[in-house]
């Protein structure tokens, strides 16, 4: 099982290598939206910046999940039902775009400090924000994106479905970034983490579940 | 139309009328709606001028008032006037001190006699003091407990500030959500049974309960915008509970849209039962457990109480209860509608 979804990671990044234009896309659009907040903003207040923040990755990752998608296409789909598990393919999608999304995520972060500001004072706290935020919203919309792209209209159907499941997600989020930018003093971080690793274990548990009876046509 | 077979058919028309007749002419219990006065300074006369509700100050003959601090330090009045069966001057004598250590306390006024039973309108009276004295303050107020007239005269619902007659939404708003939630739960099971049987019947029913519950829902949401207007003063206010209820429905919304954008019948069967299972769990933290953890107004969450304590008593549950079963079978009543509708235009459309 470990054997096989490294293989489909090894596969994914392989992939992915190949075609370098598409995942540089995605980091352009991220420093291009930067640009766009730095232009508007002037002078970013530190709340505003936490809430930009994770406004933009949002869209940076519903923008990079459209395209680990669309490159799935139906032969491949029979291609990988003939070799993997459903679970193990489900499994190394989650693993893979979780990274994926931590690495966007730090590259926002990067380009985002360096145009405006970096209020983020406790950077192990952030950083941990990062992994689970990453974590739940990778495996959240690795699974809706299975979805949306068997309709029509797939990048708007992908936003109007994942969104509001995002939301509670972004919301703990947000707080956690507050206390780890020194703007809210909160005690009851631990909880707040705990309960973000619970979203994200369920939503895990919830594709593995669902997937077998999503892939096959 | 065979009575057997649809006995809750029928049942909806008592439980409807019950709920309807009961819970809308039934009156409250006595209570005080407004008070002229809110401070009061010690060592000086305090008067006010109160306006009561269903009450009977006119007919009433032993009426008493009483000025109350913390659980157990209270004055009774000097002075009563009645000038209606709803409208009473009152005056009492602040003593010098107050039995605090801080300079000003809060004081619950209460109301009794033997035809009303009391009324109470809790911290409101802002009281005053120049010098701190806590022993003399100990001893110038009294330390008895109050012996209130009990009266249980006929079936009346409890009389709550800021809810006021608005308690009767109770019945709907909160009902109407409870109802809600067993369409959700009855589109989930038929979403789950769809994906072990594939049987395309189970997708017709998850949708027509689905879209149902998201009436019901809709519903909900506007009688507690109204009921929010009367009591918090707004129709919609930036609360956790709100704003989490209204992501909910979001989910659901986005459910009807996935099965609109999709043509084919079996795949959009499958991906919407998932995108139904997923969507009820989603669910869950975004109504039940984030609201719990921070402050709301709504009831039920950050340490308000919601079906329980003084907030629902016994009179209230006995309307209440039946209105949860009348909600639930309407709702289910409108679902094998939609469900039925759907079958025949599935049918229409083959033999086409």
């Amino acid at each position: 099982m470990l054997h096989n979804i490294i293989h489909i990671i090894k596969h994914e990044v392989l992939l992915d290598y190949r075609q370098k234009f598409s995942i540089a896309g995605t980091v352009l659009f991220a420093i291009a939206s930067v640009f766009v907040v730095e232009k508007v903003f002037q002078e970013i207040k530190v709340f505003s910046w936490n809430a930009i923040f994770w406004i933009l990755f949002i869209f940076v990752s519903l923008n990079s999940m459209v395209r680990s998608y669309a490159k799935m296409t139906n032969k491949r789909y029979h291609y990988y039902y003939t070799l993997y598990d459903p679970t193990d393919l489900s499994l190394a999608k989650i693993v893979y775009n979780t990274f994926n999304l931590f690495f966007l995520a730090c590259v926002l972060y990067f380009f985002m400090s360096w145009f405006t500001i970096d209020p983020i004072t406790n950077k192990p706290l952030f950083f941990g924000a990062l992994f689970l935020g990453s974590l739940g919203i990778g495996a959240m919309v690795s699974f809706v994106s299975i979805l949306a792209t068997k309709g029509e209209n797939s990048h708007t159907l992908l936003a109007i479905l994942s969104i509001p499941l995002l939301i509670p997600t972004v919301l703990l989020l947000l707080k956690i970034t507050a206390a780890a930018s020194g703007i809210l003093n909160d005690s009851s971080i631990t909880t707040d983490f705990t309960f973000l690793a619970a979203i994200d274990l369920l939503s895990i548990g919830l594709s593995l579940i669902l997937f077998p009876s999503l892939w096959r046509n | 139309m065979n009575i057997k077979k649809s006995w809750w058919k029928w049942l909806c028309i008592p439980l409807g009328l019950y709920v309807l007749l009961v819970g809308m002419l039934v009156p409250l219990k006595p209570g005080i709606t407004s008070i002229d006065n809110f401070n009061a300074t010690a060592g000086q006369p305090f008067s006010v001028h109160v306006k009561g509700y269903n009450s009977n100050f006119d007919i009433a003959e032993n009426l008493k008032a009483f000025l109350r601090l913390d659980s157990s330090f209270l004055i009774q009045h000097a002075l009563i006037k009645v000038n209606g069966p709803t409208d009473l001057q009152l005056q009492f004598d602040i003593p010098n001190f107050l039995p605090t250590s801080e300079d000003y306390a809060t004081g619950t006024l209460i109301l009794d006699n033997e035809v009303d039973g009391p009324s109470i309108l809790p911290a409101v009276i802002r009281l005053e003091q120049a010098n701190i004295n806590v022993q003399d303050g100990n001893n110038l107020w009294s330390k008895t407990s109050l012996n209130l007239a009990s009266v249980e005269k006929g079936f009346k619902f409890p009389h709550r500030n800021i809810l006021n007659e608005t308690i009767r939404n109770t019945f709907f708003h909160v009902a109407i959500w409870f109802a809600m939630f067993f369409l959700l739960i009855l589109s989930l099971i038929n979403s789950i049974q769809y994906l072990r049987l594939r049987s395309f019947e189970k997708d017709i029913n998850a949708s027509s309960y689905a879209e149902v519950a998201i009436l019901f829902g809709l519903i909900g949401i506007a009688t507690g915008s109204v009921w929010a207007k009367y009591t918090w003063g707004a129709f919609w206010i930036s609360d956790v509970k709100l704003n989490m209820s209204a992501v909910a429905l979001l989910i659901y919304v986005a459910y009807l849209i996935l099965r609109a954008s999709i043509q084919d019948i079996d795949s959009r069967a499958r991906l919407s039962a998932a995108y139904n299972i997923f969507a009820f769990v989603a669910m869950i933290p975004l109504i039940f457990v984030i609201p719990r953890m921070t402050d709301s107004l709504h009831p039920g969450n950050g340490g308000n109480p919601a079906l329980g304590g003084e907030d629902l008593d016994n009179r209230l549950r006995m309307v209440f209860y039946p209105a949860i079963i009348l909600w639930s079978i309407i709702g289910y009543w409108l679902s094998n509608l939609n469900i039925r509708v759907k079958k025949i235009t599935e049918q229409l459309i083959s033999k086409k």
